[in-house]
C-alpha cells in the first residue's frame, strides 16, 4: 500500500518538474539552438517539439533498460550511439511521411543528437532509475520543452507576421490563416534571428521578475513572522514577570 | 591480468555490439522508408508540373541532367498526353537569405515563360516573396524584371534563376 | 585565381554575413555559457576551430569515399558523432598535456564541444548540401573563425555588462541575450556586401 502511494505522488512530481521547476529551456537553459532556430512559426515549433519528445522517450527507455549492462568507461559513447540511432530513424520516418516538416526543420533534426537535454537526461536520470520513472521523466521534459518553444513561436509568429497559419507543415490539416494584426502593421523583425534573441531574453526576464517577486514576498513574510514571534516572546516574558510579582 | 584483459574485451565487445545493432536498425529503417521517400519526390515533381501546366500535363521520358549551370539541375519534357506542350526546369539557388528551389515552365510552341512553382522555400522573407512577387508573376500581373517588392533579394534570385532557365532552354532547343 | 577568391569570399560570408552564431544559431550553448571571461572564451574558440577543421577533414572523405561507395550513406550521423566524440577526447588530452592551466579554466566546457551544434552542424551541412571538398573546407573554416570572432567579442562586452546598472530582472542572461540581439542587428547591416561580387 505504502509503495503505491509513494509511486503516485512521486510520478506526478516527476512529470510536473519537467514542465515548470526544471523546465529544460527556461530554467536549465539547455537546447537553445533549436529553440531559437525553429520557432519562426508555431507549426514548425510544434513539429520540432514532437520529434524531440519522441527521441527523448525512446532514448530514455532504452538507456534505462540497458543501464546495468553497459560498462562504466563506455557509458557516454554508448548513449551517444543510441541517441544517434533514434535520431536517424526519426529523420527517415519524417522524410518519408512528413516531408514538409523535414524540409522546414532541415539540419536541426540531425542536431537533436547533440541536444544537451537528451544526453543530459540519459546520463543524469535514465542511467540510475527504472524504466517507468525514466519514461515519465522523459515525458515531462519533452512536454515542457515543447510548450516552451511553442510559447516562443507564438510571440515570434504573432508579432512577426500578424497571423497564425496552420496546414503549411502538417499538410493533412487544411490550410488556414488567422490574420490578427492587419497587414503592414506587423513587426517583421521578430521573424529574423534578432527577434529570436529578443523574445528569449524577454521571457527569461519575466520569469526572473516573477521569481524575484516571490522571493521578496517570502522574505517579507518571514520577516513579519520573526517580528511576531519576538513580540509574542516579549509578551510571555512580561506575563511571567507579572505573575511572579503577584 | 586475465580479469583486466577480460574486462577490456567485454567493454570493447559491448560497444561493438551496440554500434552494430544501431547500424542494423538504421539499415532496416532505410529499407522500410526508401520507397516512400522516392514516391514523395515523384509526387512533388508531378504536382509542380500540374501546377504550372494544368490538369492533363505530365512529364514524359526521363529527366535530362544539365551540367555547367549555376542554378539549373535538370529538365523534363511535358506533354498533355498527345504532344509536347512545354519544358519544366528544376532549379535551386541560394542567397544570404536562404535557399529556394523552383520548377520553371516554358511553353514548347512559343518558348515563352509560363509559370513557376515552388518546391522548397527556405528564404527568410518567404511569405513576402511569395505574395508580392511569385504569385503576381504567375498570374501575369507582374513582369519578371520588376524585382522591388519587399523581398528584393529573393526576387532578384528568382529572376536570375528564370533567366538561366531560358538560356538553358535555348541551348537545349539548339542542340536538337 | 577565381577559385581562391571565391574561397576567401565563402569564408568571409560564413564569418560575417551569415554568422554562425547570430544568424544560423549554431553554438549558442557555449556562446552563452563560456563567454563570461575573455581568456576562457579565447581558449574555447581556438579549441572549436581545431575540432571543426579536423572534423571536416575527416568526415567529408569518410562520407564520400567510405559510406557512399559502401551503399550506407544513412549512417552519416552516427559516424560523424562518433568521430567528433573521439576528436574531442583527443583534443582534451592534448590540451591537458601542453597547457594544464587552460585545461583547468575550460573545465567542463571542453567535453561540451561534443554537443556543440556548430561541429555536427558543419559536418552534416557539408553532406546535406553536397559541397565539394573545397566548399566544405571553406564552410568549416568560415564557421569556426566566425564562432571564434563572435565569442571573443561577446565576452569582451559581457565583462563590462557585469558592472553595469541593469534592472534586477535582466541581470545575467537576459541582458546578455539583448546584447547578442544588438550584435545581430549590426551584422544584418553587412548583408548584401558581396551581392555584386559573388555571381
Amino acid at each position: 500500500m505504502d509503495k503505491i502511494k509513494r509511486e503516485k505522488g512521486y510520478t506526478k512530481a516527476n512529470f510536473l518538474k519537467g514542465l515548470f521547476v526544471e523546465n529544460p529551456l527556461f530554467v536549465s537553459i539547455l537546447g537553445t539552438c533549436p529553440a531559437l532556430a525553429t520557432t519562426k512559426t508555431v507549426e514548425a515549433a510544434f513539429g520540432m517539439g514532437l520529434l524531440f519528445t519522441i527521441v527523448l522517450l525512446c532514448s530514455n527507455v532504452l538507456v534505462s533498460l540497458l543501464r546495468k549492462l553497459i560498462p562504466e568507461e563506455i557509458r557516454t559513447p554508448s548513449y551517444i550511439v543510441i541517441i544517434a540511432t533514434f535520431v536517424t530513424m526519426v529523420k527517415m520516418f519524417t522524410n518519408a511521411f512528413l516531408p514538409e516538416l523535414y524540409s522546414t526543420l532541415g539540419v536541426f533534426i540531425s542536431l537533436i543528437v547533440v541536444n544537451c537535454i537528451v544526453l543530459g537526461r540519459a546520463e543524469a536520470y535514465a542511467s540510475k532509475n527504472n524504466v517507468f520513472d525514466s519514461f515519465i521523466d522523459a515525458l515531462g521534459m519533452g512536454v515542457g520543452y515543447t510548450l516552451a518553444i511553442i510559447l516562443m513561436a507564438i510571440f515570434r509568429e504573432f508579432l512577426g507576421t500578424g497571423a497564425f497559419s496552420i496546414g503549411t507543415v502538417f499538410t493533412f490539416i487544411p490550410a488556414a490563416k488567422l490574420q490578427i494584426i492587419p497587414k503592414g502593421y506587423e513587426i517583421s523583425l521578430f521573424q529574423t534571428p534578432v527577434g529570436a534573441f529578443i523574445v528569449f531574453a524577454l521571457i527569461l526576464a519575466v520569469i526572473a521578475f516573477i521569481k524575484n517577486r516571490k522571493a521578496e514576498l517570502k522574505f517579507n513574510l518571514d520577516k513579519q513572522e520573526k517580528i511576531r514571534k519576538a513580540q509574542e516572546a516579549k509578551l510571555k516574558a512580561q506575563e511571567a514577570a507579572n505573575g511572579g510579582n503577584k | 591480468m586475465d580479469s583486466q584483459k577480460k574486462h577490456y574485451l567485454i567493454t570493447a565487445l559491448t560497444l561493438g555490439i551496440i554500434t552494430a545493432a544501431s547500424a542494423a536498425i538504421i539499415g532496416l529503417t532505410n529499407m522500410v522508408t526508401r520507397d516512400q521517400i522516392a514516391r514523395n519526390e515523384e509526387n512533388k515533381i508531378n504536382a509542380g508540373i500540374v501546377e504550372i501546366f494544368g490538369e492533363n500535363a505530365k512529364k514524359s521520358g526521363d529527366q535530362h541532367n544539365l551540367e555547367n549551370y549555376k542554378y539549373v539541375q535538370y529538365y523534363y519534357d511535358v506533354t498533355n498526353g498527345t504532344e509536347q506542350i512545354g519544358y519544366a526546369f528544376r532549379t535551386s539557388g541560394s542567397n544570404m537569405y536562404g535557399k529556394i528551389s523552383l520548377m520553371v515552365g516554358f511553353y514548347y510552341a512559343t518558348e515563352a515563360f509560363k509559370a513557376l512553382s515552388i518546391v522548397t522555400n527556405e528564404q527568410t522573407y518567404a511569405t513576402t516573396l511569395v505574395e508580392n512577387y511569385i504569385n503576381p508573376v504567375n498570374e501575369g500581373t507582374r513582369v519578371v524584371e520588376d524585382v522591388s517588392c519587399g523581398a528584393t533579394y529573393g526576387a532578384r534570385l528568382v529572376r536570375d534563376m528564370i533567366d538561366e532557365c531560358y538560356t538553358a532552354m535555348v541551348e537545349v532547343i539548339a542542340n536538337g | 585565381m577565381k577559385i581562391f577568391i571565391s574561397f576567401i569570399l565563402a569564408i568571409v560570408s560564413s564569418m560575417l554575413i551569415d554568422n554562425v552564431v547570430l544568424s544560423r544559431f549554431y553554438g549558442i550553448c557555449p556562446f552563452l555559457g563560456v563567454s563570461k571571461k575573455t581568456k576562457s572564451s579565447i581558449g574555447m574558440g581556438a579549441a572549436v576551430i581545431f575540432v571543426i577543421m579536423l572534423a571536416t577533414l575527416i568526415c567529408w572523405p569518410l562520407y564520400n569515399y567510405v559510406l557512399v561507395p559502401a551503399g550506407i550513406p544513412f549512417l552519416d550521423t552516427v559516424a560523424y558523432i562518433l568521430v567528433i566524440a573521439c576528436l574531442v577526447q583527443l583534443v582534451g588530452l592534448f590540451i591537458k598535456k601542453y597547457s594544464p592551466t587552460l585545461y583547468k579554466s575550460l573545465g567542463i566546457y571542453l567535453p561540451l564541444i561534443t554537443t556543440n551544434c556548430a561541429v555536427l552542424g558543419v559536418a552534416q551541412g557539408n553532406t546535406d548540401q553536397g559541397y565539394t571538398f573545397l566548399e566544405a573546407l571553406a564552410n568549416g573554416l568560415g564557421t569556426s573563425i566566425g564562432f571564434f570572432l563572435i565569442i571573443v567579442t561577446f565576452s569582451c562586452v559581457r565583462t563590462r555588462l557585469d558592472s553595469a546598472n541593469t534592472p534586477k530582472a535582466f541581470k545575467g542572461l537576459p541582458i546578455a541575450l539583448i546584447t547578442a540581439a544588438i550584435m545581430a542587428i549590426a551584422l544584418m547591416g553587412l548583408q548584401g556586401l558581396f551581392s555584386g561580387v559573388i555571381k
